[in-house]
């Protein structure tokens, strides 16, 4: 098994110097001269070709993508121009938030949508299924800064049971965590409803009912196991949604994540602070997914089998 | 099916020959016409879409776009819905029914441009990609993969912070963001049907390249397409009122539908309706084009066919 994630791994490389490589780029195309940014309008020529001197700036773009990355390995993201601080700092100060928030939306998500799914699947067209389907329909149609505010709405101002912002406790996390895992919740719940359906159409569970397996095991384990597969995949997928997600939640619930630092700074023209915040996420999102590929590998015995196999060969 | 019936009716002792007439007047989209009508939440989708299109297309002459969804108006502000004023009046007195309705405008304008350019570029991609193989499939197929590790809303979000936020980047931040889903999926497309003896055939005829992939190729992949771009569709109605909302795309006072939300959250406890209200039509142009999406995918899939 270690050798499939030491393969994982080192195929991670190539695909984060790539993504790398397109945000630099983009980012490259932003107008505007960053020493006059920086330094105001009333700065003199000297000063700002001193500043790109101390930046690189006047450097060719491959020699400056090249340094970047160098310092990017060392977490080193480069000063953040509107504060003139470390932006490797300011994200790692973040981080922790963004984490929490984005583990809770998807322990929300799996927690609620599994079960619901398999009773989706297992009383097909019943009164639970038409609600189970309809809620995860509105689930996924529902704008997330919409919902969250909705949220806001009934929960701190109708009911005053939660409090509409803030960071800290626990009652602060809860409604950040079910606006941003909503949308992945009811992605998990219609995957895991159409692949238990297939599945507990297989002749394998038929089989094990006419041995005489009671409808309980056979679903526990012969159904769910094997439809589990594609729905772990599903999820690691959705997980980039859901970050994707905690920029935009963090925004409406002032949670103090890397998301809301990302727009702070896309609205400042703050480079150096976008392109860190965009690859810290970037790699989270990856890391997550080869988490993912991992655990499908324990889970699926034929990834397990292949591997197995050419050691003993 | 066309067996099975012939011996039906050979048993049943009724006129073969009238039944073969029917099932030749049977085309492709009037089978999946005949499935995707079945499904009662395609039709909801449609006749919303259809609600929506109308709002778009007759805006201007339901309300003037000046006087009634620009201009303030303090005289008016912060009215409660009325038989007037149906969805009530923001902070500067504006009509919010007149700029729900000039919204449907602004995001299915910003949908159907982002997704059809997404489509155009994904498919010609994938259609390449797939086609030619080799060593220049396997490059691009790398590129569209690193595109594939940024999530679809990073991508944007940096897209907009290099070009600077306004409708018309945020309209290309977008397609950008989209354009790898549609070159994977008609890739996979390519692959499957690449090798049939139709294609074999045309290339026997002296078909080059380009025929063979616009005439053969394309309309015998499009269904997935299709569905994706309904899918598509939604979700760019989505991301385009969540960037306005944050203030990266469309800019007030433009009466885009998240930038209305994003004006009417200070007064989210003393006016809830100028929130509730954008927020619906957003939600219900979503529905719409994910309920036609799921009844497209049943209606193309040959394995629901029966």
């Amino acid at each position: 098994m270690y050798r499939y994630v030491l393969k994982r791994l080192v195929l991670l490389i190539p695909v984060l110097l790539g993504v790398s490589f397109v945000v630099y780029t983009i980012l490259d195309f932003a107008p505007g001269d960053p020493a006059r940014l920086v330094l105001g309008s009333k700065s003199s020529e000297a000063a700002r070709e001193e500043f790109r001197e101390e930046h690189g700036l006047n450097k060719p773009f491959v020699v400056r993508y090249v340094s970047y990355v160098g310092k990017v390995v060392q977490g080193d993201f480069g000063k953040s121009y509107r504060t003139g601080r470390d932006v490797s700092k300011e994200l790692l100060n973040r981080l922790p938030a963004t984490v929490v928030l984005a583990a809770t939306g998807v322990l929300f998500a799996i927690i609620l949508s599994i079960p619901l799914g398999i009773v989706s699947a297992i009383k097909q067209h019943s009164a639970v299924d038409n609600v189970g389907m309809f809620v995860a329909l509105f689930g996924i149609t529902m704008p997330e800064f919409w919902l969250g505010l909705m949220l806001i709405l009934l929960f701190s101002s109708f009911l005053g049971i939660l409090p509409s912002g803030g960071y800290g406790s626990f009652a602060n996390l809860i409604l950040p965590a079910l606006t941003v895992g909503m949308p992945c919740m009811a992605n998990l719940t219609r995957v895991t409803r159409s692949e238990m359906l297939g599945v507990m159409r297989e002749d394998f569970v038929r089989m094990a009912r006419a041995k005489g397996v009671a409808k309980r095991v056979v679903i526990m384990k012969h159904c769910l196991k094997n439809a589990l597969i594609p729905v772990i995949t599903v999820a690691g997928l959705l997980f980039g949604t859901l970050l994707g997600g905690t920029v935009i939640v963090e925004n409406v619930f002032g949670w103090p994540g890397v998301g809301a630092f990302l727009v702070k700074s896309i609205t400042m023209k703050d480079i150096p602070a976008v392109m860190g915040g965009v690859m810290l996420l970037a790699l989270l999102f990856s890391l997550v997914n080869l988490a993912v590929d991992i655990i499908y590998a324990f889970i699926d015995p034929r990834i397990k089998a292949e591997y197995s196999n050419r050691r003993s060969a | 099916m066309k067996m099975s019936s012939l011996v039906m009716q050979a048993v049943t002792g009724s006129a073969p020959a009238v039944d073969l007439h029917v099932y030749k007047k049977r085309t492709q989209f009037g089978e999946v016409w005949r499935r995707f009508r079945r499904s009662k939440g395609a039709i909801v989708g449609l006749i919303i879409i259809a609600l929506m299109l109308f709002c778009a297309l007759f805006a201007n002459f339901l309300f003037d776009y000046n006087t009634e969804v620009i201009e303030p108006n303090y005289d008016e502000a912060l009215e409660t819905p009325s038989a007037k004023h149906w969805f009530g009046t923001d902070e500067f007195g504006r009509d919010v029914f007149a700029r729900v309705v000039f919204g449907a405008r602004l995001s299915l304008y910003i949908g159907l441009t982002s997704t059809t350019s997404a489509l155009i570029f994904g498919v010609l991609i994938g259609a390449f990609s797939g086609y030619i193989g080799g060593r220049f499939d396997s490059i691009v197929m790398r590129v569209v993969d690193v595109f594939l590790a940024l999530p679809s809303i990073l991508l944007a979000l940096t897209i907009v912070a290099a070009l600077g936020p306004n409708i018309n980047n945020l309209i290309l931040a977008i397609s950008i963001a989209n354009i790898p889903y549609f070159a994977r999926i008609f890739r996979a497309e390519v692959l499957a049907i690449k090798d049939k003896e139709f294609i074999e055939a045309s290339r026997a005829l002296g078909a080059n390249r380009n025929t063979i992939i616009f005439r053969e190729i394309l309309p015998n992949c499009l269904s997935p397409i299709i569905v994706q771009a309904s899918i598509i569709m939604a979700l760019a109605v989505i991301v385009s009122a969540e960037f306005s909302f944050l203030g990266l795309g469309v800019q007030p006072p433009t009466p885009e539908w998240g930038c209305m939300v994003a004006g009417a959250r200070k007064f989210l406890l003393s006016s809830p309706y100028l929130t509730i209200f954008p927020g619906v039509a957003i939600m219900l142009t979503v529905l719409a084009f994910n309920l036609v999406g799921d009844a497209l995918r049943d209606a193309t899939d040959p394995r629901l066919k029966h």
